[in-house]
């Protein structure tokens, strides 16, 4: 039983971390202009579905394609901020038009997936995904593991570069206050772009490396983001390091309630808790912090 | 610094004539006596959505609030008439009333949760979707309700009135309209009860509706609760025009997006808005349906991009377009917004 227990623990903080990575780029969107990116969902599973692609038809290395999948990405959320959500961001009217312009971005790509890919769940097969390493009764799988690993760096760096680049200095100051970042002779509607690009190619290095042991199909996008949601805001939207406690949290969560209730039903345990949380303390364990 | 959005009732600016009206409801209850039963089930759909729409308009549009988990009521309000009669053999007709209470029942639990503590604006779309997928998941994994199989209503010896089963679709027809008519009816008087003026109000700021001594807790509960009764009834209707419901269909999310995008596309915080959304969305579906064979999601990739263009482009709506003032705002926002300065962003 002891076994059980700590093998859960184990398998659910490493994917904890995994979805961890997966909040991020949410949270710096958050963080910076206030929109909640509802087209996250959709972001993540276009960065794995290039991630099966490419390894399925052009053979690159699941890891390989990362670099390749946040390019992409970038490129679309740049793309995204520039057309569609800065022009409406100068508005005084209906506050919720920016979370139903992503929504609505949401809907299109997920369901356009669903057309061109089906619903049919897919897997990736390759070196490394039945690898695992034993440490007494406890199996770590590698790609797991691994995914842990470059969530770590990944978050890591983005820190790196938020409290120690002049570009990073520039998006905290817009964060704070555009206007005066605007006074200060900072390009705004550039660092907005570059903050939904960034926060995109975070979802798009999420999905790739969720890619390595998960299924994808286009159904998992809703609860992917309300899973997201669920992280932020359990680590205070904005706050990174509590992003990374708030991703362990809810791994360990599911992995629990897949356990000890019903694989079938895990995700309930996971929007239980956010509810808990949303309900009890909407400002998350960092009461409001946000960096 | 509290910058107070101007009032903004696209409604106000247009008057439909009575005339009009009428003879639009005389039309549409004349028509199931030239046209197919193609003509009436898509119909079905257009009043069914619009329906629903002016449901969902209450409280996340006069009211400001936007829930994307009305699936949770229409869900409850197709479930329960039909476990009722499937395991009891009640009548729909008593069924419809208890899912409707039931309703009302889950959005006091949900309005008090969400409001009480505070959660608003993103957050509560964020809390009430989450509502309503722990619903689904619940319904999923009760064998009591029937699980991810669903639950296929069996149809009595002989259709009757009295089951709410009808040999033919045409009287869901005019159920269908009869409701839609019902909701414009209580959307009217909705909108120019005490109600209805705080519920406006506080849709435009809450902090200043509170200021003027509105109870903003109060307002947000009747509101939704008005809302998601309404809702559950709709829920019931489809379930006995369908005859079969499953977790998916009821509680997923694709039944709130339907909600929001016809009644965002056509106008939001107004009567016309959500019916006129319906109409439009309602064909281009069929249309999408009919060209790309029944490929899963074409038409709600449709809805994705009509709902971008139409929030960006005319963000009263479709009805938005009547007004004038509105038209030029929409068409001239390119040009007006390269000379906004970025500072003023937002209305807090």
């Amino acid at each position: 039983m002891t076994d059980l227990i700590l093998q859960t623990l184990v398998s659910g903080l490493l994917v904890g971390g995994c979805y961890a990575l997966m909040a991020t780029g949410l949270n710096l969107v958050w963080g910076v202009m206030e929109i909640i990116n509802f087209a996250h969902g959709a972001f993540l599973i276009l960065g794995m579905y290039i991630t099966y692609w490419g390894y399925v038809l052009l053979g690159i290395d699941p890891y390989l394609s990362l670099p390749i999948a946040m390019v992409l990405l970038f490129a679309l959320g740049w793309a995204l901020q520039g057309v569609v959500l800065n022009p409406i961001m100068g508005e005084e009217r209906w506050a919720s038009a920016t979370l139903l312009i992503t929504f609505g971005v949401s809907i299109f790509l997920l369901n356009l997936a669903l057309l061109v890919w089906g619903p049919t769940p897919r897997a990736l097969s390759y070196s490394l995904s039945d690898a695992h390493i034993q440490l007494g009764s406890i199996i770590i799988r590698v790609p797991q593991l691994v995914g842990f690993g470059i969530s770590v760096l990944f978050l890591l760096s983005l820190e790196y570069f938020l409290k120690r680049t002049k570009l990073g200095r520039a998006i905290r100051a817009t964060a704070q206050n555009s206007e005066g970042a605007r006074l200060m002779g900072i390009n705004v509607p550039m660092i907005y772009k570059l903050t939904f690009g960034i926060g995109a190619a975070g979802s798009a290095a999420a999905g790739t490396i969720l890619m390595t042991f998960l299924q994808v199909n286009p159904h998992i996008g809703l609860g992917l983001i309300l899973m997201a949601f669920a992280i932020c805001v359990i680590g205070t939207m904005g706050n990174y390091v509590g992003a990374f406690i708030g991703g362990l949290i809810i791994g360990v969560v599911e992995a629990f309630s897949a356990v000890l209730v019903l694989p079938s039903i895990k995700m309930m345990g996971v929007y239980i808790v956010f509810l808990i949380v949303l309900l009890m303390k909407p400002e998350g364990i960092f009461g409001g912090k946000k960096w | 610094m509290v910058t107070l959005p101007r009032n903004e009732l696209p409604s106000k600016a247009v008057t439909v004539p009575r005339l009009a009206v009428l003879s639009l409801i005389v039309l549409a209850a004349v028509l199931p006596l030239f046209t197919t039963s193609y003509v009436h089930s898509v119909l079905f759909d257009i009043y069914l959505f619009g329906f629903l729409g002016l449901c969902w308009n209450l409280i996340g549009g006069y009211g400001g609030q936007l829930s994307i988990g009305h699936a949770l009521f229409f869900g409850i309000g197709a479930y329960t008439p039909t476990l009722l009669y499937v395991n009891w053999g009640i009548s729909p007709w008593i069924g419809i009333f208890v899912g409707c209470l039931l309703c009302c029942l889950a959005a006091m639990l949900m309005g008090f949760l969400s409001f009480r503590f505070g959660l608003r604006g993103h957050y509560f779309a964020l809390g009430s979707i989450a509502f309503a997928e722990i619903a689904r998941f619940w319904a999923l994994s009760s064998g009591f309700m029937g699980g991810a199989s669903g639950i296929l209503i069996p149809l009595k010896r002989g259709p009757s009135v009295g089951s709410f089963q009808f040999s033919e679709k045409w009287p869901f027809y005019y159920i269908a309209l009869l409701f839609l008519i019902g909701a414009a009816v209580v959307t009217h008087l909705f909108r120019s009860s005490k109600l209805g003026l705080h519920a406006s109000a506080l849709g435009d700021s809450e902090k200043a509706a509170q200021s003027i001594g509105i109870n903003v807790m109060r307002v947000k509960m009747e509101v939704l609760i008005l809302s998601a009764g309404l809702t559950g009834l709709g829920g019931c209707l489809y379930a006995q025009y369908i005859m079969y419901i499953d977790p998916n269909m009821v509680f997923g999310i694709n039944v709130s997006v339907e909600m929001i995008v016809r009644a965002s596309v056509g106008g939001i915080k107004t009567i016309a808005g959500p019916i006129i959304g319906s109409l439009i969305l309602g064909c281009a579906a069929e249309v999408f349906r009919s060209s790309f064979g029944n490929l899963g999601g074409a038409h709600l990739m449709v809805y994705g991009l009509i709902l971008v263009l139409v929030i960006f482009y005319l963000p009263n709506g479709i009805v938005g377009l009547l007004d004038r003032k509105g038209l030029e705002r929409g068409f001239l926002r390119m040009k007006v917004l390269n000379r906004l300065p970025w500072g003023i962003r937002r209305v807090d």
